[in-house]
Protein backbone atom coordinates (compact mmCIF):
# COMPACT_ATOMS: atom_id res chain seq x y z
CA UNK A 1 0.00 0.00 0.00
CA UNK A 2 1.36 3.31 -1.17
CA UNK A 3 1.88 5.24 2.14
CA UNK A 4 0.12 8.44 2.51
CA UNK A 5 3.19 10.90 2.86
CA UNK A 6 4.40 9.30 -0.29
CA UNK A 7 1.06 10.22 -2.37
CA UNK A 8 1.21 13.43 -1.26
CA UNK A 9 5.09 14.39 -2.51
CA UNK A 10 4.12 12.74 -5.72
CA UNK A 11 1.31 14.75 -6.00
CA UNK A 12 3.43 18.08 -5.08
CA UNK A 13 5.92 16.82 -7.94
CA UNK A 14 3.28 16.86 -10.54
CA UNK A 15 1.54 19.95 -9.20
CA UNK A 16 5.15 21.62 -9.95
CA UNK A 17 5.21 19.83 -13.40
CA UNK A 18 1.61 21.33 -14.11
CA UNK A 19 2.62 24.35 -12.71
CA UNK A 20 5.60 24.93 -15.57
CA UNK A 21 3.56 23.31 -18.40
CA UNK A 22 0.71 25.93 -17.64
CA UNK A 23 2.86 28.64 -17.62
CA UNK A 24 2.56 29.95 -21.57
CA UNK A 25 -1.49 28.55 -21.47
CA UNK A 26 -2.78 29.72 -18.29
CA UNK A 27 -1.18 31.86 -15.51
CA UNK A 28 -3.74 31.34 -13.48
CA UNK A 29 -3.49 27.72 -13.31
CA UNK A 30 0.21 28.29 -12.90
CA UNK A 31 -0.09 29.94 -9.77
CA UNK A 32 -2.73 27.66 -8.22
CA UNK A 33 -0.95 24.31 -8.64
CA UNK A 34 2.58 25.83 -7.65
CA UNK A 35 1.23 27.21 -3.76
CA UNK A 36 -0.34 23.32 -3.67
CA UNK A 37 2.19 21.69 -5.11
CA UNK A 38 4.61 23.34 -1.95
CA UNK A 39 1.39 22.75 0.30
CA UNK A 40 1.51 19.83 -0.71
CA UNK A 41 5.23 18.77 0.10
CA UNK A 42 4.57 20.49 3.75
CA UNK A 43 1.87 18.25 4.00
CA UNK A 44 3.58 14.98 3.36
CA UNK A 45 6.70 16.21 5.84
CA UNK A 46 3.89 16.25 8.88
CA UNK A 47 2.81 12.83 7.70
CA UNK A 48 5.60 11.41 7.92
CA UNK A 49 6.52 13.05 11.12
CA UNK A 50 3.44 11.48 12.45
CA UNK A 51 1.64 15.26 12.93
CA UNK A 52 -1.41 16.16 12.75
CA UNK A 53 -1.94 18.31 9.58
CA UNK A 54 -3.79 22.18 10.85
CA UNK A 55 -6.86 22.68 8.73
CA UNK A 56 -6.23 26.46 7.64
CA UNK A 57 -3.63 27.39 6.22
CA UNK A 58 -2.08 30.21 7.85
CA UNK A 59 -1.74 27.42 10.71
CA UNK A 60 0.21 25.03 8.73
CA UNK A 61 2.40 27.55 7.41
CA UNK A 62 3.47 28.85 11.10
CA UNK A 63 4.39 24.88 11.55
CA UNK A 64 6.06 24.85 8.63
CA UNK A 65 8.00 28.00 9.95
CA UNK A 66 8.44 26.07 13.33
CA UNK A 67 9.58 22.36 12.24
CA UNK A 68 10.78 23.39 8.51
CA UNK A 69 12.41 27.02 8.57
CA UNK A 70 11.23 30.40 7.96
CA UNK A 71 11.56 30.25 4.10
CA UNK A 72 8.97 27.59 4.09
CA UNK A 73 6.24 30.38 5.80
CA UNK A 74 7.32 33.30 3.01
CA UNK A 75 7.17 31.16 0.09
CA UNK A 76 3.98 29.37 1.54
CA UNK A 77 2.40 33.13 1.95
CA UNK A 78 4.05 34.64 -0.75
CA UNK A 79 2.56 31.94 -3.27
CA UNK A 80 -1.00 32.30 -1.45
CA UNK A 81 -1.04 35.47 -2.58
CA UNK A 82 -0.19 34.65 -6.44
CA UNK A 83 -2.90 31.67 -5.75
CA UNK A 84 -5.76 34.25 -4.63
CA UNK A 85 -4.86 36.52 -7.20
CA UNK A 86 -5.39 33.72 -9.92
CA UNK A 87 -8.49 31.93 -7.86
CA UNK A 88 -10.32 35.09 -6.79
CA UNK A 89 -8.88 38.03 -9.04
CA UNK A 90 -7.94 39.73 -6.20
CA UNK A 91 -4.99 42.14 -5.81
CA UNK A 92 -1.61 41.57 -3.91
CA UNK A 93 0.36 43.73 -1.58
CA UNK A 94 2.94 40.91 -1.75
CA UNK A 95 3.50 40.11 -5.74
CA UNK A 96 1.49 40.51 -8.93
CA UNK A 97 0.88 37.47 -10.91
CA UNK A 98 3.13 37.93 -13.95
CA UNK A 99 4.97 34.77 -15.62
CA UNK A 100 8.11 36.28 -14.60
CA UNK A 101 7.59 36.45 -10.88
CA UNK A 102 6.23 32.79 -11.28
CA UNK A 103 9.34 31.79 -13.04
CA UNK A 104 11.13 32.91 -10.26
CA UNK A 105 9.46 31.15 -7.72
CA UNK A 106 9.78 27.94 -9.38
CA UNK A 107 13.51 27.21 -8.71
CA UNK A 108 12.58 27.86 -5.12
CA UNK A 109 9.81 25.75 -4.93
CA UNK A 110 11.59 23.10 -6.19
CA UNK A 111 14.54 23.47 -4.23
CA UNK A 112 11.87 23.29 -1.05
CA UNK A 113 10.03 20.23 -2.32
CA UNK A 114 13.51 18.45 -2.53
CA UNK A 115 14.58 19.75 0.71
CA UNK A 116 11.48 18.33 2.41
CA UNK A 117 11.88 14.71 0.29
CA UNK A 118 15.40 14.47 1.38
CA UNK A 119 14.09 13.72 4.89
CA UNK A 120 12.06 10.04 3.36
CA UNK B 1 -38.11 64.88 15.55
CA UNK B 2 -41.30 62.78 14.76
CA UNK B 3 -41.14 58.94 13.67
CA UNK B 4 -37.95 58.95 14.05
CA UNK B 5 -37.53 54.99 14.91
CA UNK B 6 -39.05 54.16 11.33
CA UNK B 7 -37.09 56.95 9.61
CA UNK B 8 -33.95 55.54 10.69
CA UNK B 9 -35.07 51.82 9.98
CA UNK B 10 -36.24 52.97 6.10
CA UNK B 11 -33.45 54.65 5.85
CA UNK B 12 -31.48 51.54 7.08
CA UNK B 13 -33.40 49.65 4.37
CA UNK B 14 -32.72 51.45 1.92
CA UNK B 15 -29.40 51.98 2.49
CA UNK B 16 -28.75 48.02 2.62
CA UNK B 17 -29.67 47.52 -0.76
CA UNK B 18 -29.39 51.04 -2.24
CA UNK B 19 -32.37 49.72 -4.94
CA UNK B 20 -35.62 52.18 -5.29
CA UNK B 21 -38.38 49.81 -3.58
CA UNK B 22 -42.18 49.97 -4.13
CA UNK B 23 -43.46 51.51 -1.11
CA UNK B 24 -45.20 48.67 0.56
CA UNK B 25 -42.10 46.48 0.11
CA UNK B 26 -39.84 49.35 1.73
CA UNK B 27 -42.56 49.30 4.95
CA UNK B 28 -42.70 45.66 4.98
CA UNK B 29 -39.02 45.21 4.98
CA UNK B 30 -38.18 47.50 7.60
CA UNK B 31 -40.63 46.45 10.09
CA UNK B 32 -42.37 49.44 10.69
CA UNK B 33 -45.95 51.08 11.16
CA UNK B 34 -47.82 51.98 8.53
CA UNK B 35 -48.80 54.76 9.67
CA UNK B 36 -45.62 56.41 10.88
CA UNK B 37 -43.44 54.86 7.60
CA UNK B 38 -45.46 57.23 5.11
CA UNK B 39 -44.98 60.10 7.57
CA UNK B 40 -41.33 59.25 7.71
CA UNK B 41 -40.89 58.80 4.08
CA UNK B 42 -42.61 61.91 3.54
CA UNK B 43 -40.20 63.47 5.86
CA UNK B 44 -37.43 62.14 3.87
CA UNK B 45 -38.86 63.52 0.89
CA UNK B 46 -39.17 67.04 2.01
CA UNK B 47 -35.97 66.94 3.53
CA UNK B 48 -34.30 65.25 0.36
CA UNK B 49 -33.10 62.40 1.77
CA UNK B 50 -34.83 59.91 -0.73
CA UNK B 51 -36.53 60.99 -3.88
CA UNK B 52 -40.14 59.12 -4.58
CA UNK B 53 -40.69 58.25 -8.34
CA UNK B 54 -44.34 57.10 -9.78
CA UNK B 55 -44.09 53.56 -12.06
CA UNK B 56 -47.48 53.17 -13.38
CA UNK B 57 -49.65 52.41 -10.03
CA UNK B 58 -46.59 51.97 -7.96
CA UNK B 59 -44.44 54.15 -5.99
CA UNK B 60 -40.57 54.26 -5.93
CA UNK B 61 -38.90 55.10 -2.74
CA UNK B 62 -35.25 56.03 -4.20
CA UNK B 63 -32.13 56.71 -1.62
CA UNK B 64 -30.90 60.43 -2.65
CA UNK B 65 -27.12 59.28 -2.98
CA UNK B 66 -25.44 62.41 -1.50
CA UNK B 67 -22.77 63.35 0.96
CA UNK B 68 -25.47 63.32 4.01
CA UNK B 69 -27.08 59.97 2.98
CA UNK B 70 -23.25 59.01 3.06
CA UNK B 71 -23.11 60.13 6.91
CA UNK B 72 -25.69 58.07 7.71
CA UNK B 73 -24.08 54.97 6.66
CA UNK B 74 -20.98 55.70 8.13
CA UNK B 75 -23.29 56.06 11.25
CA UNK B 76 -24.96 52.31 10.74
CA UNK B 77 -21.37 51.02 9.70
CA UNK B 78 -19.98 52.10 13.30
CA UNK B 79 -22.54 50.29 15.16
CA UNK B 80 -21.97 47.02 12.80
CA UNK B 81 -18.05 47.70 13.36
CA UNK B 82 -18.86 47.27 17.56
CA UNK B 83 -20.76 45.03 16.75
CA UNK B 84 -17.91 42.44 15.59
CA UNK B 85 -16.39 39.35 17.18
CA UNK B 86 -13.90 40.97 19.57
CA UNK B 87 -11.35 39.72 18.41
CA UNK B 88 -11.63 40.62 15.24
CA UNK B 89 -12.26 43.90 16.30
CA UNK B 90 -9.25 43.76 17.85
CA UNK B 91 -7.57 42.57 14.76
CA UNK B 92 -8.94 45.58 12.76
CA UNK B 93 -8.21 48.81 15.19
CA UNK B 94 -4.47 47.42 15.40
CA UNK B 95 -4.25 47.16 11.82
CA UNK B 96 -6.05 50.83 11.65
CA UNK B 97 -3.75 52.35 14.57
CA UNK B 98 -0.76 51.70 11.86
CA UNK B 99 -2.31 53.72 9.03
CA UNK B 100 -0.03 56.98 8.33
CA UNK B 101 -0.67 57.38 4.86
CA UNK B 102 -2.61 60.03 3.61
CA UNK B 103 -3.38 58.35 -0.06
CA UNK B 104 -5.60 56.04 2.17
CA UNK B 105 -8.83 57.55 1.75
CA UNK B 106 -10.99 54.58 3.57
CA UNK B 107 -10.67 51.31 4.55
CA UNK B 108 -13.76 49.12 3.66
CA UNK B 109 -14.35 45.36 5.47
CA UNK B 110 -16.08 43.10 3.40
CA UNK B 111 -16.15 39.07 2.74
CA UNK B 112 -16.85 36.29 4.72
CA UNK B 113 -15.93 38.21 7.89
CA UNK B 114 -19.74 39.77 7.56
CA UNK B 115 -21.51 36.26 7.91
CA UNK B 116 -18.99 34.56 9.93
CA UNK B 117 -18.47 35.74 13.49
CA UNK B 118 -14.58 33.95 13.72
CA UNK B 119 -13.81 33.83 9.58
CA UNK B 120 -10.65 32.48 8.90
CA UNK B 121 -9.12 35.07 6.60
CA UNK B 122 -10.31 39.27 6.71
CA UNK B 123 -10.71 40.97 3.38
CA UNK B 124 -9.65 44.84 3.27
CA UNK B 125 -10.56 46.71 0.33
CA UNK B 126 -8.16 50.11 0.78
CA UNK B 127 -9.75 53.52 -1.24
CA UNK B 128 -8.01 56.20 -2.73
CA UNK B 129 -7.05 57.83 -6.04
CA UNK B 130 -4.42 56.00 -7.80
CA UNK B 131 -3.13 53.36 -5.29
CA UNK B 132 -0.79 51.41 -6.19
CA UNK B 133 0.94 48.16 -4.42
CA UNK B 134 3.58 50.43 -3.37
CA UNK B 135 1.58 52.18 -0.86
CA UNK B 136 -0.22 49.13 0.42
CA UNK B 137 3.36 48.34 1.00
CA UNK B 138 3.86 50.14 3.95
CA UNK B 139 1.12 48.07 6.18
CA UNK B 140 3.25 45.02 5.10
CA UNK B 141 4.90 45.18 8.57
CA UNK B 142 1.47 45.15 10.77
CA UNK B 143 0.50 42.81 8.61
CA UNK B 144 3.26 40.23 8.49
CA UNK B 145 3.23 40.59 12.24
CA UNK B 146 -1.04 40.29 12.76
CA UNK B 147 -1.08 37.51 10.79
CA UNK B 148 1.68 35.23 12.42
CA UNK B 149 0.75 36.70 16.09
CA UNK B 150 -2.75 36.37 15.90
CA UNK B 151 -3.33 33.51 13.13
CA UNK B 152 -4.97 35.16 10.73
CA UNK B 153 -4.42 35.50 7.31
CA UNK B 154 -5.24 39.82 6.19
CA UNK B 155 -6.24 40.25 1.86
CA UNK B 156 -5.25 43.20 1.14
CA UNK B 157 -7.36 44.98 -2.03
CA UNK B 158 -6.71 48.35 -3.59
CA UNK B 159 -9.79 50.59 -5.49
CA UNK B 160 -10.60 53.95 -5.91
CA UNK B 161 -12.33 56.25 -3.55
CA UNK B 162 -16.02 56.66 -4.75
CA UNK B 163 -19.13 55.78 -3.38
CA UNK B 164 -19.92 52.48 -5.01
CA UNK B 165 -17.02 51.33 -3.08
CA UNK B 166 -17.59 52.46 -0.16
CA UNK B 167 -20.49 50.79 -0.48
CA UNK B 168 -19.08 47.38 -0.67
CA UNK B 169 -19.12 46.32 3.18
CA UNK B 170 -18.55 48.14 6.20
CA UNK B 171 -16.58 51.05 6.10
CA UNK B 172 -13.58 50.76 9.13
CA UNK B 173 -11.78 53.77 8.24
CA UNK B 174 -11.51 57.09 6.91
CA UNK B 175 -8.93 59.26 6.43
CA UNK B 176 -10.55 62.00 8.65
CA UNK B 177 -10.49 59.67 12.22
CA UNK B 178 -8.38 60.88 14.97
CA UNK B 179 -5.35 58.81 15.94
CA UNK B 180 -6.38 57.43 19.29
CA UNK B 181 -3.65 55.24 21.55
CA UNK B 182 -3.36 54.60 25.25
CA UNK B 183 -0.60 53.56 27.05
CA UNK B 184 -2.12 49.67 27.39
CA UNK B 185 -2.34 49.83 23.72
CA UNK B 186 1.15 51.69 23.04
CA UNK B 187 2.50 48.61 25.57
CA UNK B 188 0.42 45.87 23.33
CA UNK B 189 2.05 47.20 20.16
CA UNK B 190 5.31 46.48 21.78
CA UNK B 191 4.23 42.81 23.13
CA UNK B 192 3.37 42.16 19.05
CA UNK B 193 7.06 43.60 18.00
CA UNK B 194 8.16 41.18 20.54
CA UNK B 195 6.16 37.92 19.96
CA UNK B 196 7.05 38.39 16.25
CA UNK B 197 10.37 38.10 17.25
CA UNK B 198 9.84 35.14 18.93
CA UNK B 199 8.04 33.45 16.43
CA UNK B 200 10.60 34.25 13.97
CA UNK B 201 13.20 32.86 16.44
CA UNK B 202 12.01 29.58 17.65
CA UNK B 203 15.06 28.04 15.82
CA UNK B 204 17.62 30.27 17.92
CA UNK B 205 17.28 29.75 21.53
CA UNK B 206 19.28 32.88 22.49
CA UNK B 207 17.36 35.15 20.27
CA UNK B 208 14.24 33.47 20.97
CA UNK B 209 14.87 33.83 24.62
CA UNK B 210 15.27 37.29 25.37
CA UNK B 211 12.20 38.21 22.46
CA UNK B 212 10.08 36.25 24.74
CA UNK B 213 10.99 37.39 28.09
CA UNK B 214 10.26 40.98 26.34
CA UNK B 215 7.06 39.74 25.44
CA UNK B 216 6.03 38.63 28.57
CA UNK B 217 6.94 42.34 29.89
CA UNK B 218 5.45 44.32 27.87
CA UNK B 219 2.41 41.87 27.79
CA UNK B 220 2.40 42.56 31.53
CA UNK B 221 2.85 46.32 31.46
CA UNK B 222 -0.36 46.83 29.11
CA UNK B 223 -2.52 44.65 31.42
CA UNK B 224 -1.34 46.73 34.29
CA UNK B 225 -2.34 50.18 32.11
CA UNK B 226 -5.60 48.49 31.26
CA UNK B 227 -6.29 47.68 34.95
CA UNK B 228 -5.12 51.51 36.31
CA UNK B 229 -2.47 50.20 37.41
CA UNK B 230 0.55 52.14 37.66
CA UNK B 231 4.02 49.76 37.84
CA UNK B 232 7.05 51.38 39.13
CA UNK B 233 9.51 48.62 37.82
CA UNK B 234 8.93 45.73 35.50
CA UNK B 235 9.47 43.45 38.79
CA UNK B 236 5.85 45.34 39.48
CA UNK B 237 4.41 44.91 36.24
CA UNK B 238 5.04 41.13 35.68
CA UNK B 239 4.05 40.25 39.97
CA UNK B 240 1.03 42.12 39.04
CA UNK B 241 0.98 40.33 36.36
CA UNK B 242 1.83 36.56 37.07
CA UNK B 243 -0.80 36.91 39.93
CA UNK B 244 -3.43 36.16 37.04
CA UNK B 245 -1.42 34.39 34.23
CA UNK B 246 1.25 31.97 33.81
CA UNK B 247 3.23 31.55 30.54
CA UNK B 248 5.59 29.32 29.66
CA UNK B 249 5.26 28.72 26.17
CA UNK B 250 4.19 31.03 22.51
CA UNK B 251 1.05 28.77 22.07
CA UNK B 252 0.25 30.05 25.89
CA UNK B 253 1.84 33.69 25.32
CA UNK B 254 -0.20 33.83 21.81
CA UNK B 255 -3.40 32.92 23.58
CA UNK B 256 -3.24 35.32 26.98
CA UNK B 257 -2.04 38.08 24.18
CA UNK B 258 -5.58 37.69 22.31
CA UNK B 259 -7.41 37.41 25.97
CA UNK B 260 -5.90 40.75 27.09
CA UNK B 261 -6.13 42.34 23.73
CA UNK B 262 -9.56 42.03 23.01
CA UNK B 263 -10.01 43.90 26.17
CA UNK B 264 -7.58 46.96 25.48
CA UNK B 265 -9.40 47.40 21.94
CA UNK B 266 -13.04 47.15 22.55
Amino acid sequence: MVKKYSFEIETAKEFLNSAKFNLDCSLRTSANRLYFALEKAVIAYFLFMKMKIPKNHQKLWEISAKFLGEDYYKTLRELYDLRMQADYGLVSIFVNLTKENLINYLPRVEFLIKRIKKNF
Amino acid sequence: MKYQKSMMKIMETLLKDREGKVIENLIRESGTGRNSSFEAIRWLEKTGFVIIETSGKQKIVKLNLDNFSLQYKFYLDSIEFKLLDPFVKMVLKILISQFKSNKIKGAVLFGSVLNKSRPLDLDILFLGDGLTIRDLDLFSGIKERIERVFGIILNFHRESYTFENLFRGIVIYQISYFKEQNKAQRAYLEFIEFTFDSIKNQREKLLFDISFQNAILNLAFSYCYSKKFEPKTKYDAINFFEKKFKIKNLQKLKEKGVEIGKKIFF
